[in-house]
Protein backbone atom coordinates (compact mmCIF):
# COMPACT_ATOMS: atom_id res chain seq x y z
CA UNK A 1 0.00 0.00 0.00
CA UNK A 2 2.82 2.40 0.49
CA UNK A 3 3.85 3.97 -2.62
CA UNK A 4 6.78 5.86 -3.62
CA UNK A 5 5.40 8.94 -2.77
CA UNK A 6 4.65 8.09 0.81
CA UNK A 7 6.96 5.38 1.84
CA UNK A 8 8.84 6.52 4.48
CA UNK A 9 12.92 7.51 3.90
CA UNK A 10 14.99 4.66 4.20
CA UNK A 11 11.91 2.33 3.44
CA UNK A 12 11.74 0.34 0.32
CA UNK A 13 8.46 1.35 -1.51
CA UNK A 14 5.45 -0.88 -1.11
CA UNK A 15 6.71 -2.15 2.28
CA UNK A 16 5.89 -0.84 5.80
CA UNK A 17 8.35 0.49 8.33
CA UNK A 18 8.46 -1.07 11.49
CA UNK A 19 6.95 1.62 13.30
CA UNK A 20 3.86 1.54 10.87
CA UNK A 21 3.64 -1.78 11.60
CA UNK A 22 3.31 -1.43 15.09
CA UNK A 23 1.06 1.57 15.11
CA UNK A 24 -1.45 -0.59 12.90
CA UNK A 25 -0.94 -3.34 15.47
CA UNK A 26 -1.85 -1.37 18.01
CA UNK A 27 -4.98 -0.03 15.95
CA UNK A 28 -6.13 -3.75 15.09
CA UNK A 29 -5.55 -4.68 18.83
CA UNK A 30 -8.57 -2.07 19.97
CA UNK A 31 -10.50 -3.66 17.43
CA UNK A 32 -9.98 -6.95 17.77
CA UNK A 33 -10.53 -6.08 21.70
CA UNK A 34 -13.78 -4.76 21.04
CA UNK A 35 -15.11 -7.70 19.43
CA UNK A 36 -13.98 -10.18 21.38
CA UNK A 37 -15.95 -7.85 24.52
CA UNK A 38 -18.81 -8.57 22.03
CA UNK A 39 -18.75 -12.22 21.44
CA UNK A 40 -18.08 -12.51 25.51
CA UNK A 41 -21.25 -10.45 25.77
CA UNK A 42 -22.89 -12.94 23.48
CA UNK A 43 -21.32 -16.05 25.61
CA UNK A 44 -22.43 -14.38 29.15
CA UNK A 45 -23.02 -11.45 31.00
CA UNK A 46 -20.70 -12.22 33.60
CA UNK A 47 -17.92 -12.92 31.67
CA UNK A 48 -18.60 -9.03 29.81
CA UNK A 49 -18.98 -7.49 33.24
CA UNK A 50 -14.98 -9.50 34.41
CA UNK A 51 -13.62 -8.48 30.76
CA UNK A 52 -13.98 -4.92 31.67
CA UNK A 53 -13.09 -5.12 35.12
CA UNK A 54 -9.81 -6.42 34.07
CA UNK A 55 -9.50 -3.59 31.71
CA UNK A 56 -10.07 -1.39 34.28
CA UNK A 57 -6.99 -3.06 36.35
CA UNK A 58 -4.20 -0.45 36.17
CA UNK A 59 -1.89 -2.37 33.61
CA UNK A 60 -4.45 -2.83 31.45
CA UNK A 61 -5.11 0.96 31.22
CA UNK A 62 -1.44 1.63 30.49
CA UNK A 63 -2.09 -0.86 27.58
CA UNK A 64 -5.00 1.14 26.26
CA UNK A 65 -3.32 4.62 26.56
CA UNK A 66 -0.12 2.93 24.17
CA UNK A 67 -3.23 1.46 22.00
CA UNK A 68 -5.00 4.99 21.79
CA UNK A 69 -2.07 6.81 20.74
CA UNK A 70 -0.95 4.11 18.15
CA UNK A 71 -4.53 4.20 16.73
CA UNK A 72 -4.54 7.92 16.25
CA UNK A 73 -0.35 7.80 14.80
CA UNK A 74 -1.94 5.03 12.18
CA UNK A 75 -5.06 6.94 11.39
CA UNK A 76 -3.20 10.24 10.51
CA UNK A 77 -0.26 8.27 9.35
CA UNK A 78 -2.85 6.42 6.96
CA UNK A 79 -4.77 9.90 6.09
CA UNK A 80 -1.48 10.94 4.87
CA UNK A 81 -0.82 7.85 2.71
CA UNK A 82 -4.29 7.97 0.80
CA UNK A 83 -3.88 11.89 0.43
CA UNK A 84 -0.48 11.52 -1.02
CA UNK A 85 -2.01 8.42 -3.13
CA UNK A 86 -5.01 10.50 -4.20
CA UNK A 87 -3.77 13.73 -5.10
CA UNK A 88 -0.27 13.77 -6.60
CA UNK A 89 0.66 17.58 -5.36
CA UNK A 90 -0.08 16.18 -1.86
CA UNK A 91 3.47 14.04 -2.48
CA UNK A 92 5.46 17.34 -1.86
CA UNK A 93 3.48 17.67 1.25
CA UNK A 94 4.21 14.18 2.74
CA UNK A 95 6.96 14.53 5.17
CA UNK A 96 5.23 17.99 6.67
CA UNK A 97 1.91 15.23 7.01
CA UNK A 98 4.16 12.78 8.72
CA UNK A 99 5.46 15.66 11.56
CA UNK A 100 1.65 16.38 11.75
CA UNK A 101 0.53 12.92 12.66
CA UNK A 102 4.27 11.75 14.83
CA UNK A 103 2.74 15.22 16.82
CA UNK A 104 -1.03 14.26 16.67
CA UNK A 105 -0.59 11.11 18.38
CA UNK A 106 0.82 12.59 21.43
CA UNK A 107 -1.03 15.49 21.36
CA UNK A 108 -4.45 14.09 21.37
CA UNK A 109 -3.14 10.83 22.94
CA UNK A 110 -1.56 12.42 26.54
CA UNK A 111 -5.02 14.42 27.26
CA UNK A 112 -6.98 10.57 26.35
CA UNK A 113 -4.66 8.82 28.48
CA UNK A 114 -5.02 10.79 31.29
CA UNK A 115 -8.67 10.55 30.97
CA UNK A 116 -8.20 6.48 30.74
CA UNK A 117 -5.69 6.10 33.58
CA UNK A 118 -7.79 9.61 35.96
CA UNK A 119 -9.74 6.28 38.24
CA UNK A 120 -7.05 4.99 38.73
CA UNK A 121 -5.16 7.93 39.48
CA UNK A 122 -8.04 8.96 41.69
CA UNK A 123 -8.25 6.03 43.69
CA UNK A 124 -11.71 5.18 42.37
CA UNK B 1 -2.77 -6.48 -1.97
CA UNK B 2 -0.61 -5.86 -4.95
CA UNK B 3 2.12 -3.69 -4.50
CA UNK B 4 1.30 0.13 -4.94
CA UNK B 5 4.08 0.50 -7.20
CA UNK B 6 3.72 -1.03 -10.19
CA UNK B 7 4.78 1.76 -13.05
CA UNK B 8 4.59 4.27 -9.90
CA UNK B 9 8.35 3.01 -8.84
CA UNK B 10 10.38 3.60 -12.86
CA UNK B 11 10.65 7.17 -12.45
CA UNK B 12 9.39 9.99 -11.41
CA UNK B 13 6.05 10.32 -10.79
CA UNK B 14 3.38 12.59 -12.57
CA UNK B 15 -0.19 13.04 -12.26
CA UNK B 16 -0.96 11.16 -14.98
CA UNK B 17 1.70 8.05 -13.59
CA UNK B 18 -0.55 7.89 -10.16
CA UNK B 19 -3.95 8.09 -11.83
CA UNK B 20 -2.81 5.61 -14.01
CA UNK B 21 -1.24 3.53 -11.20
CA UNK B 22 -4.52 4.03 -9.07
CA UNK B 23 -7.13 2.36 -11.87
CA UNK B 24 -4.65 -0.58 -12.09
CA UNK B 25 -4.74 -1.55 -8.12
CA UNK B 26 -7.01 -4.18 -6.90
CA UNK B 27 -10.36 -3.55 -6.00
CA UNK B 28 -8.50 -4.47 -2.29
CA UNK B 29 -5.89 -1.39 -2.22
CA UNK B 30 -9.36 0.39 -3.19
CA UNK B 31 -11.39 -0.94 -0.53
CA UNK B 32 -8.65 -0.20 2.28
CA UNK B 33 -8.50 3.24 1.18
CA UNK B 34 -12.08 3.80 1.80
CA UNK B 35 -12.16 1.54 4.90
CA UNK B 36 -9.40 3.54 6.06
CA UNK B 37 -11.00 6.80 5.19
CA UNK B 38 -14.43 5.62 6.77
CA UNK B 39 -12.46 4.71 10.12
CA UNK B 40 -11.16 7.99 9.79
CA UNK B 41 -14.18 9.33 11.09
CA UNK B 42 -16.31 6.88 12.98
CA UNK B 43 -13.40 5.38 15.02
CA UNK B 44 -12.71 8.78 17.37
CA UNK B 45 -16.65 8.53 18.04
CA UNK B 46 -16.50 5.11 19.15
CA UNK B 47 -13.11 5.58 20.94
CA UNK B 48 -14.03 8.67 22.74
CA UNK B 49 -17.81 7.27 23.88
CA UNK B 50 -16.51 3.36 24.84
CA UNK B 51 -13.71 4.60 26.28
CA UNK B 52 -13.53 8.74 26.92
CA UNK B 53 -17.02 9.33 28.18
CA UNK B 54 -17.41 5.97 30.26
CA UNK B 55 -14.90 4.46 31.86
CA UNK B 56 -13.44 1.22 30.51
CA UNK B 57 -14.25 -0.57 33.75
CA UNK B 58 -18.04 0.72 34.02
CA UNK B 59 -19.11 -1.04 31.21
CA UNK B 60 -21.65 -3.80 31.59
CA UNK B 61 -24.64 -5.67 29.36
CA UNK B 62 -27.22 -3.35 31.17
CA UNK B 63 -24.76 -0.06 29.76
CA UNK B 64 -24.36 -1.83 26.30
CA UNK B 65 -28.11 -2.72 26.27
CA UNK B 66 -29.05 0.93 27.01
CA UNK B 67 -26.39 2.31 24.31
CA UNK B 68 -28.05 -0.28 21.45
CA UNK B 69 -31.10 1.30 22.60
CA UNK B 70 -30.61 4.01 19.65
CA UNK B 71 -29.77 2.10 16.70
CA UNK B 72 -27.27 4.55 15.20
CA UNK B 73 -25.13 3.39 17.61
CA UNK B 74 -25.51 -0.30 17.12
CA UNK B 75 -24.76 0.31 13.55
CA UNK B 76 -21.97 2.64 14.71
CA UNK B 77 -20.24 -0.16 16.65
CA UNK B 78 -20.82 -2.87 14.33
CA UNK B 79 -19.38 -0.97 11.48
CA UNK B 80 -15.97 -0.05 13.76
CA UNK B 81 -15.74 -3.54 14.34
CA UNK B 82 -16.59 -4.83 10.55
CA UNK B 83 -14.48 -1.91 8.24
CA UNK B 84 -11.96 -2.12 10.87
CA UNK B 85 -11.57 -5.79 10.91
CA UNK B 86 -12.19 -5.83 6.91
CA UNK B 87 -9.35 -3.45 6.65
CA UNK B 88 -7.05 -4.96 8.68
CA UNK B 89 -7.58 -8.65 6.80
CA UNK B 90 -6.79 -7.08 3.62
CA UNK B 91 -3.75 -5.27 5.02
CA UNK B 92 -2.64 -8.35 6.80
CA UNK B 93 -3.42 -10.41 3.38
CA UNK B 94 -0.92 -8.75 1.50
CA UNK B 95 1.33 -11.61 1.26
CA UNK B 96 -1.82 -13.81 -0.26
CA UNK B 97 -2.15 -11.58 -3.62
CA UNK B 98 -0.33 -12.70 -6.53
CA UNK B 99 2.11 -9.94 -6.67
CA UNK B 100 2.58 -10.50 -2.65
CA UNK B 101 6.04 -12.04 -1.24
CA UNK B 102 5.58 -15.30 -0.93
CA UNK B 103 7.45 -16.29 2.25
CA UNK B 104 6.06 -19.74 3.72
CA UNK B 105 6.07 -17.91 7.15
CA UNK B 106 4.35 -15.01 6.19
CA UNK B 107 2.06 -16.15 3.88
CA UNK B 108 1.05 -18.91 7.14
CA UNK B 109 0.57 -15.49 9.44
CA UNK B 110 -1.24 -13.98 6.57
CA UNK B 111 -4.19 -17.03 5.93
CA UNK B 112 -4.36 -16.77 9.98
CA UNK B 113 -4.79 -13.09 9.99
CA UNK B 114 -6.96 -12.74 8.13
CA UNK B 115 -9.27 -16.12 9.28
CA UNK B 116 -9.29 -14.42 12.49
CA UNK B 117 -10.67 -11.10 11.23
CA UNK B 118 -13.12 -12.94 9.31
CA UNK B 119 -14.26 -14.97 12.31
CA UNK B 120 -14.25 -12.17 14.95
CA UNK B 121 -16.55 -10.04 12.29
CA UNK B 122 -19.02 -12.55 11.67
CA UNK B 123 -18.87 -13.25 15.20
CA UNK B 124 -19.56 -9.69 15.68
CA UNK B 125 -22.37 -9.30 13.36
CA UNK B 126 -24.42 -11.88 14.93
CA UNK B 127 -24.35 -10.37 18.53
CA UNK B 128 -24.35 -6.88 17.37
CA UNK B 129 -27.93 -7.85 15.84
CA UNK B 130 -29.26 -10.51 17.65
CA UNK B 131 -28.72 -8.84 21.46
CA UNK B 132 -31.95 -8.55 23.15
CA UNK B 133 -32.24 -5.11 24.83
CA UNK B 134 -33.66 -6.81 27.53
Amino acid sequence: MTTPQSAPHGVTPGRRARHQVVAAMGALSYVAGYAVSLVLLRIDRVLFARFHDLLGTPPVRLGLCVVVAATIYHAFDGLRETLTDMFPRAAQWSDRLRVLAVFMAPALGIPASLVIVWPMLAGT
Amino acid sequence: MADAGGDLNAGPSTADAVVAGAAERPWSWHLVRVSGLVLFVILPVHVVSTLLLTDVADWSAELVAGRWEDPRWRVLDWSVVVLGLTHAALALGRPLCPTGTRAPLRTVAAIVGVAACALLALAATVVVFSFELG
